[in-house]
């Protein structure tokens, strides 16, 4: 099982598991991958090995990754981070830009969408004057159906229910029988993509301010430096990163210098 | 910190205040609006109301705007935790004085995320 569970986790692109699964993890692993090896046909654990790694089809490669990661998030995710977005991030790239008037903003692993949505109607709420700027708020994830969702941009009641403060819910978004849809002048600025971080990221513009935000606990060491070599290549002179409540650039300080505003850390790339 | 849970669902109440006490809150109850006003008029240091709307003798949005009205807590955050979620319906507690709403069916998580919104529990 062991095994299976080292090349489950080279699909989903990340290179050393022993840093990134525990003995939790292993329940997590089985319950997540058994359906996906039912379907796939594999009868015991060595079974679906061999289908993993005799030319096994893409689509099954990308239903393991998928398994293999969590879709959980909430719109305004910790709130406090959105707080240092409004007072302190998005001020400072409003004055820095205000020769080009154009952002680019990266949800990545953007998961359902609501963050990259919860930017957006910060943006609408806090910032009309951005209304006139070209901004464009990009969402990405590596599971397809996390961005297929994404784009329809329809949320059932237990996830309006969850982060989203009620004068934004009637403000944003309308209801339509059991689902509650993202009103166009928020879908408007926000676009969702497949990409995975572990691959290079090419498609994707340069971009003022990134939130890479609970996504590192799924890396090794060595797989974080080269991602965040990577966002630090797709950054903007003097763009700003966000990562998780528990996560730090401990090992790219030379890439980012470390700030503190509304009780939170975050990183500002440096040439 | 002080809550009062105003709903004529016993499940409802005892859900909410076993919720409640695990972030160390301190509940009281009402089984409708009226009764809740009543507790209100006689202590009045409660930090929030989860507030119910379809309930007997006098239904949620009433008593939140009575209580508005009254000045019965003017600190006091109002939630109300309701089925109801029609934009109109949502727009009309608002003008009637409520702070937040959460709907039911909700998750121990819903609840603290809402709680995190009022600037009631920390992050």
């Amino acid at each position: 099982m062991q095994s299976l569970r080292e090349q489950t986790l080279r699909v989903a692109a990340v290179d050393e598991p022993e840093h990134s699964m525990d003995s939790s993890g292993n329940a997590l692993f089985e319950t997540q991958l058994s359906p996906i090896a039912r379907l796939a046909g594999g009868a015991n654990p060595g079974g679906r090995m061999g289908l993993l790694k005799t030319g096994s089809p893409a689509y099954l490669h990308r239903a393991v990754a998928e398994a293999m990661t969590v879709n959980e998030t909430s719109f305004f995710r910790d709130a406090q981070p959105f707080e240092l977005l409004r007072q302190v991030v998005l001020p400072r790239l409003i004055a820095q830009r205000r020769e080009t008037r154009r952002l680019r903003l990266w949800s990545a692993a953007s998961s359902t969408g609501q963050e990259a949505y919860s930017m957006a109607m910060l943006i609408a709420e806090h910032f009309p004057e951005l209304a006139q700027w070209d901004v464009k708020i990009i969402g990405t994830d590596i599971a397809r159906e996390a961005v297929e969702y994404a784009r329809r941009g329809r949320y059932r009641r237990l996830e309006v229910n969850r982060g989203l403060p009620v004068r934004m819910l009637v403000k944003y978004l309308m209801r339509d029988g059991e689902e509650w849809e993202v009103c166009e002048r928020i879908r408007a600025v926000c676009e969702f993509q497949h990409a995975n971080l572990c691959e290079p990221l090419s498609q994707l513009p340069e971009f003022d301010l990134v939130l890479l935000r609970n996504v590192l606990l799924y890396f090794s060491p060595h797989d974080r430096r080269n991602l965040f070599s990577e966002v630090h290549r797709k950054m903007m002179p003097n763009g700003y990163l966000m990562l998780g409540n528990a996560e730090q650039a401990e090992d790219s300080t030379s890439l980012f210098e470390v700030e503190f505003g509304a009780n939170c850390y975050f990183y500002r790339a440096v040439s | 910190m002080r809550a009062l849970i105003v709903d004529d669902s016993n499940f409802i109440r005892e859900y909410l205040r076993y919720l409640l006490h695990r972030m160390g809150v301190v509940c009281e109850e009402a089984v409708n609006g009226s009764e809740a006003l009543s507790v209100l008029a006689k202590a009045q240091e409660f930090d929030l109301m989860l507030l119910d709307v379809n309930m007997p003798v006098m239904n949620g949005l009433e008593c939140v705007k009575a209580l508005r009205a009254a000045q019965l807590g003017p600190q006091m955050k109002v939630m109300m935790v309701t089925t109801e979620a029609d934009n109109t319906f949502i727009e009309k507690a608002i003008d009637n004085g409520a702070d937040e709403f959460l709907m039911k069916p909700f998750t121990p998580e819903s609840l603290r995320e809402k709680m995190l919104l009022l600037g009631l529990v920390a992050a």
